[in-house]
């Protein structure tokens, strides 16, 4: 797929938040990040994360990247265009 | 850190930037002091119309000189005027007021240009722009106000000349100011490069 097509990664960190009962302020603070940044994350606004973002997240929330994230099939309404 | 690395890593403080600002509002208005008003009054009072015109004559200067050493004037030649038309007196006026033009058109520009990156957004499109609008002000500068001046030498000094004439070549500010220019061509194309790398990181988390 060519770069400058939007993408279809959805991130369910809203989900993986509400299933351990955590709050995005908290998080924030355990991983490092700003909450604005957490808030871009959560809201389909982010184009790109780090490596070191994502290990942080995965660490603090107990699961994997792909509990996270999740790629929609084309045709089905697209989490964010780029 | 070293002292070295402080001299190398030191940033604007705002102190900086307040005496920046003073100097692009000062500048422009010294120049305009300094080049147009005296003419304007001479103008306005009938005083004989001054110019100072390049030549590549040369003439003894009353200076002592000891063994074989010779001195003398050149470069530049200093007219009085005192018989000077409208045309000559406007033609006269018009490479200064050109470089005051173009010295408020650039001090608005940095002005504008020094707020923005102040503002810690350094590379947006606004930046790229003021960057070439400067670059072409200098070239401008070098360029047409050197062509305005030529023509005014022309028509000044021509009346008071039995065989008129005037001197063209490219001095060392003229190259420096291409250089000037040239370089800040260079930087405006530096500054594009950093406005699309920042799209790339524009919603990186």
């Amino acid at each position: 797929m060519p770069v400058e097509e939007p993408h279809r990664v959805v991130c369910r960190l809203d989900e993986v938040l509400a299933a351990r009962g955590l709050t995005l302020t908290a998080v924030a603070e355990q991983v490092g990040v700003s909450l604005v940044n957490l808030s871009v994350l959560k809201n389909q606004r982010a184009k790109a994360i780090r490596f070191s973002t994502l290990t942080a997240l995965c660490d603090v929330l107990g699961c994997q990247p792909g509990d996270l994230f999740a790629v929609e099939t084309a045709g089905s309404d697209a989490g964010d265009a780029a | 850190m070293t002292n070295r690395e402080k001299f190398w890593t030191w940033s604007l403080s705002r102190a900086d930037y307040v005496v920046l600002r003073i100097l692009l509002v000062l500048i422009p208005l010294a120049y305009a002091v300094r080049g147009l008003v005296p003419a304007v009054v001479d103008w306005v009072t009938g005083a004989p119309l001054h110019w100072t015109s390049r030549t590549e004559a040369e003439a003894a200067a009353p200076v002592a000189t000891s063994g074989a050493a010779r001195v003398a004037f050149a470069g530049e030649v200093r007219w009085t005027i005192p018989d000077a038309g409208t045309v000559q007196r406007v033609l006269a006026l018009l490479p200064s007021a050109e470089t005051v033009v173009l010295l408020v058109l650039g001090a608005v520009c940095l002005w504008r240009l020094v707020t923005g990156i102040r503002a810690g957004e350094p590379f947006q499109a606004a930046v790229v722009r003021r960057l070439r609008v400067l670059a072409l002000l200098v070239l401008a500068q070098v360029i047409v106000v050197r062509a305005t001046a030529l023509v005014a030498d022309f028509a000044v000094t021509a009346p008071a000349r039995p065989d008129p004439q005037t001197t063209v070549g490219l001095g060392a500010g003229d190259l420096l100011g291409f250089a000037v220019g040239l370089l800040l061509l260079a930087l405006a194309e530096c500054f594009r490069q950093g406005v699309r790398l920042r799209a790339d990181v524009e919603g990186l988390v």
